[in-house]
């Protein structure tokens, strides 16, 4: 038992004749648990209970109107049951509770989980502490239930428990109050909320791990993890593949039934998975700059919309920045899979600019991209900065529009505009906005915005960005969460960040993918690349991918050379 | 009783000199080897750690080898380590063979695998965790002879298979040959069940690595030859310690030594027995040791430790040819101050001996040792660059060399996020975590950086102007440190003396013209004096020109008699070399690119 407690509640017990208030300042530090009737966001304290804050002793009187000699009698009363409750406690317990200083701020806490808004779906969000401590406290309170979690350091909070309490409240809020034991005192910070949202996230999200070496590669795998756990398989690993770099996985608007991703390899191809089975398609023709590379499904499934750069990774030379990566020529295509054939437009491979990052629209019937006057490389890579195009797409007859229009404009913005991203309702489109270039993820300035399609208004999401790369998004099925790969936190290593938005474009402070172990993130040495959601899991394991590698021959593709929409 | 005499020979003093041998061949001339080794890896005591090695096989030994890698750190404690690992193999291999083949059994056939070990061993890519193997996998051996009844001892040896895998990886193929042996020794069983058992162990010892390979993400190939990270598609070589148990255990098991004729203990077989070891342990070394490599790892150890002056007096003992070398022999030039006087005093393979190039090709050693130079020129960027893909390319994607470096490179960008993050993984390491306690009193510290000198004087050579450029780009990057700092002498002399090393003396010219001021040295060095002269020498200036710089009487009266010589014996090198073989001029004329 903790000695210094034993001390201090002998002296107390001796001051016990001459302090009125002695009970209830044992009440008040006995509080453990918060109250299952405190509402949620609210500090939890009760009225007349004596708390201290921030070191300093302070009093809450009660606001009743009870005679002050009855109320002493009633103290009295209940201090005599609650001395001898202390007497017991005294000698069963450890003692760990006998003061409570309370602090007027959050927990620091990692990830930092206070007042963000997540699923009902999620899987636990364990976190720890920032700083040591020997013990910490955390109590999950709802309006229907409340459980608490302890640990050394870290709060591992139980599945089913966590489970039942989200169900119970979804679309409500939880409280998490914390509270910290150090040097014999325990310190409860002021509560924070959980938002539970009754919008379901797509329980399944697949990104590519690689250690930040910028552009090389030894060590490669996709991956898919259930956001429902912490089950994570692989996708696809390169080892099975000769080493070969595989690029982007990329699902058609979250549809598991349908993705591809390019393989980099001499017998590569972009690889096309349609209901598990694959197909290799060589996308390099004589007529194209080169293979497709960054590229996005159609709706329907027919086309995968490509870019085709000559990209070029440089390093900087002062000590704030670390890698460009930019083009020196780039075009859009779209790859018409039912007749293995390129489609171009002479809109999308102007030679004096750059085309990159094409995507179509929800409904299929328009192709965004982005767009930039060509300028000398590498020389003015400072001057390269893209404008959010569209240019419409008429799916059946496989051909594009005669006229761009510029949905968001560099020369008005000053900005860059890359991976633009239209939500599955057609609402909106998400983009990375930057200083310069095409390539944001070593740009600290680059940050998320949202363009509303029907009034082109740009949100520049404060709540969701930071002051590192935040880049690398896609949303979920039904358009109410997105995803993407932030460096916020230590500048280097990527994570899947989690952001809600309701039906009025509001979005909300993002979660980091929460892990069985609160830690895992201080000591793993892999970055998220391009995570997407998807409403189930692939349906592929690696070996698949590796006998479609070895098995299937590359198929190649015409070129059908400028088909466009009659004016 | 000679008998027992005999006997205490073979039982305690082979292991003894056995033991004494490998503790002072791997402490005397393996000692940076293993030193180096030990910085390819980051163990961590956690569980998270140890999940790690469950994604591929030989979780068991990999994870203790890496444990006992740790103590490669401290001196003479590779040694230790290593010699005890042998010598439990020995005992471990030697109650095999006894129990097996009887006490009559030579001392050479337990003897034998171990020194293979020992020789590959000596190896730099062959880790620990191999020999830890190869005991895990003898165990499951002796467990399973020791079982009396047959049916259980069967069922054991099916049930093992697959742990010896998972424990040991391809070791299990040990475990396999001796279960197969053992029971066709035995022939308990007859007729078409005879056949069944072998086949049967045939099948799951071929089967099961070819199942597990789809959970461990190998190619089948890799499923049946798994031996660690270190070498992910290991070559013949590192199987010969594998296959040396396979064949003791074999030799112990199929011959009945009480009915050979073989007098084990007898002077002349032991003398004979002893002469294979030799043999073996020397053929097994000279095969695989590479001295050299000691060498250049002392002159790494020496440079890690700023003993620049130790590293030039070495380097010159030394008179290594060999690009890595000449790296740190340059480098320790550079620092001394010594480069443009002393360049051609020592072997110089053109630029790769300024730089080192790094791709997934190379061995564990240059991409470790490659941000090196960068580091001390004082472009972090791509010290930082180069640390990263020396991180990728290490055995388990870790190395607590480079991690170090790059808190480092972190805390002198003002980065202290992502170096308290490599911070806080080397506290939990055993032997790094008190270097890496006291670099946390700089993180988020500006005042205490301010106090370090060597921060200080890295912040100071940092380029302040943006420039971009790809991996290679030498010239490029030398360029932009003297830009940016005039004041930064390493980077000069790298500069002029890469130009000169790539015999391209137009760029040399340009360069010296544009950043070498007059009086930045008492005297020309002797290098530039040489390669200024080759411009005089061949009308393309005329001593006027560099009349603002002081060159000595003897190199210009030099210069005449080396083009003297030359004219005369028609551009013979031999005339020249005795006299003029460490000057500029002989290596202009006779050096050979490697693409010419």
């Amino acid at each position: 038992m903790n000695k210094i407690f034993r001390l201090k509640l002998i002296r107390v017990i001796l001051r016990f004749a001459q302090d009125d208030n002695f009970f209830v300042r044992i009440w008040g530090a006995g509080m453990r648990k918060a109250p299952s009737f405190a509402h949620p966001c609210s500090p939890v304290c009760l009225p007349g209970h004596s708390v201290i804050s921030n070191g300093a002793k302070r009093n809450e009187k009660s606001p009743c109107s009870i005679p002050n000699f009855m109320l002493k009698r009633f103290y009295a009363l209940c201090g005599f049951f609650l001395f001898m409750g202390s007497l017991i406690l005294f000698f069963s317990c450890n003692g760990d509770h006998q003061q409570i200083i309370r602090n007027d701020i959050y927990p620091s806490i990692y990830p930092d989980y206070a007042n963000v808004t997540i699923p009902y779906n999620i899987a636990p969000l364990n976190f720890r502490l920032e700083a040591d401590c020997q013990k910490v406290e955390a109590v999950f309170s709802g309006r229907k239930s409340s459980f608490t979690v302890s640990g050394k350091r870290k709060i591992i909070i139980p599945v089913t428990k966590w489970k039942k309490m989200l169900e119970e409240h979804e679309d409500d809020s939880l409280l998490v109050s914390v509270s910290v034991l150090n040097d014999g005192k325990w310190n409860r910070y002021r509560p924070f909320c959980l938002y539970v949202s009754a919008d379901r996230i797509d329980p399944f999200l697949s990104y590519r791990l690689i250690e930040p070496g910028y552009e090389v590669y030894y060590k490669l795998q996709i991956c898919q993890r259930n956001l429902e756990n912490f089950d994570e398989k692989v996708l696809a690993d390169n080892n099975l593949l000769d080493i070969g770099c595989i690029n982007c996985h990329t699902y058609s608007f979250a549809d598991p039934e349908r993705s591809f991703f390019h393989l980099r390899h001499k017998k590569g191809g972009t690889m096309v998975q349609v209901n598990g089975k694959f197909r290799k398609i060589n996308t390099a023709t004589d007529s194209t700059i080169s293979s497709g590379v960054y590229g996005n499904w159609h709706p329907g499934g027919r086309y995968i919309a490509f870019s085709t750069n000559v990209i070029i990774p440089e390093f900087h030379s002062i000590n704030n920045l670390r890698l460009e990566v930019y083009d020196t020529v780039s075009d859009v295509v779209a790859l018409d899979l039912e007749n293995n054939e390129i489609i171009r437009s002479r809109l999308l491979d102007d030679p004096l600019r750059f085309e990159t990052f094409p995507a179509f629209s929800a409904d299929g019937k328009r192709l965004f991209f982005c767009s930039a006057e060509a300028v000398s490389m590498p020389g003015n890579y400072r001057q390269a900065k893209y404008s959010l195009c569209a240019i419409d797409f008429d799916p059946s007859a496989g051909a594009f529009g005669i006229r761009i229009d510029t949905l968001v404009s560099a020369r008005a913005t000053g900005k860059t505009i890359s991976e633009p991203k239209p939500s599955p309702d057609g609402k909106y489109i998400l983009y990375t906005s930057f200083g310069y270039g095409n390539f944001p993820v070593w740009h600290k300035e680059a940050n998320l915005h949202l363009l509303r399609l029907s009034d082109l208004r740009v949100d520049t999401l404060p709540l969701v960005n930071s002051d590192n790369a935040d880049s690398y998004h896609s949303w979920s099925s039904d358009s109410r969460w997105f995803v993407f790969a932030s460096k916020r936190g230590d500048g280097v290593y990527g994570k899947p960040w989690f952001s809600h938005i309701d039906a009025n474009g509001r979005t909300t402070k993002p979660f980091l993918m929460p892990q069985r172990d609160p830690e895992f993130y201080d000591f793993f040495m892999k970055s998220y690349n391009i995570p997407e959601l998807s409403s189930g899991p692939a349906p592929f394991t690696p070996e698949d991918v590796r006998r479609a590698f070895i098995q299937l021959e590359a198929e190649p593709v015409d070129v059908n050379d400028y088909k466009t929409e009659k004016p | 009783m000679p008998g027992k005499g005999k006997y205490l020979t073979h039982k305690y003093i082979i292991p003894v000199i056995f033991v004494a041998g490998s503790f002072l061949c791997f402490g005397l001339f393996l000692r940076y080897n293993l030193w180096f080794r030990e910085q390819l890896q980051v163990f961590l005591l956690t569980f998270d750690h140890l999940q790690g090695y469950f994604t591929k096989p030989a979780f068991l030994a990999s994870w203790i080898g890496d444990f006992l890698t740790q103590f490669f750190h401290p001196s003479w404690g590779a040694a230790t380590v290593i010699s005890i690992t042998l010598l439990i193999l020995w005992l471990l291999l030697h109650v095999l063979v006894k129990k097996t083949g009887g006490t009559k059994v030579p001392f050479l056939v337990p003897l034998l695998p171990v020194i293979l070990c020992w020789a590959a061993l000596t190896s730099l890519e062959y880790p620990v965790s191999n020999v830890i193997s190869l005991c895990i996998a003898i165990s499951f051996v002796l467990v399973y002879v020791s079982i009396r009844p047959a049916t259980g001892r069967q069922l054991f040896g099916i049930v093992s298979i697959p742990h010896v895998y998972l424990t040991a990886g391809s070791s299990m193929w040990i475990f396999a040959a001796a279960f197969l042996i053992y029971e066709l020794r035995e022939k308990r069983i007859k007729g078409f069940k005879s056949l069944l058992l072998p086949l049967v162990i045939v099948a799951i010892a071929v089967g099961i690595p070819l199942i597990l390979r789809l959970k461990y993400l190998l190619t089948p190939f890799q499923a049946l030859t798994w031996l660690s990270e270190m070498k992910r598609n290991p070559g013949i070589w590192d199987f010969l310690p594998l296959a040396g148990v396979i064949i003791s255990a074999s030799v112990s098991m199929m011959v009945i030594w009480d009915k050979v004729a073989f007098k084990s203990n007898s002077l002349v077989s032991g003398f004979l027995q002893a002469l294979v070891i030799g043999a073996v342990l020397a053929g097994g070394i000279l095969k695989v040791y590479d001295r050299d490599l000691e060498k250049i790892l002392r002159l790494d150890r020496e440079a890690a430790n700023g003993n620049w002056k130790k590293v030039y007096e070495l380097s010159e003992e030394y008179e290594l040819r060999n690009n890595i070398a000449s790296y740190f022999t340059n480098m320790a030039m550079a620092k001394l101050g010594i480069m443009p006087d002393s360049l051609m005093m020592h072997y110089q393979p053109a630029a790769t001996g300024l730089f080192i190039p790094v791709n997934a090709n190379e061995n564990y050693l240059t991409i470790t040792l490659s941000n090196e130079v960068y580091w001390h020129l004082g472009d972090v960027n791509a010290a930082q660059h180069s640390a990263y893909l020396g991180t990728i390319f290490s055995p388990r994607a870790e190395n607590s060399r480079l991690m170090k470096r790059l808190i480092e490179i972190n805390i002198v960008n003002g980065q202290y996020a992502v170096a308290e993050k490599y911070v806080r993984i080397l506290e939990k390491t055993m032997f790094h975590g008190n270097w890496a306690e006291d670099m946390r009193k700089y993180l988020y510290n500006e005042e205490e950086c301010g106090r370090s000198e060597w921060i200080r004087a890295k912040r100071a050579v940092i380029p302040s102007t943006d420039l971009l450029k790809s991996g290679n780009e030498y010239v490029k990057t030398l360029r932009m440190l003297v830009q940016n700092n005039p004041a930064n002498r390493m980077a000069l002399d790298y500069l002029l003396c890469f130009h000169l090393l790539s015999r391209d003396i137009p760029s040399f010219e340009s360069d010296f013209e544009k950043y070498y001021l007059p009086g930045m040295d008492a005297v020309l060095p002797r290098v530039y004096q040489e390669g200024l002269l080759i411009n005089i020498a061949s009308r393309r200036k005329t001593p006027a020109d560099y009349s603002r710089f002081s060159f000595s009487p003897e190199t210009v009266r030099q210069m005449a008699e080396y083009t003297r010589l030359f004219e005369e014996s028609n551009g013979k090198g031999s005339v020249l070399i005795e006299k003029f073989g460490k000057t500029y001029w002989f290596y202009y004329h006779f050096a050979r690119m490697k693409d010419e």
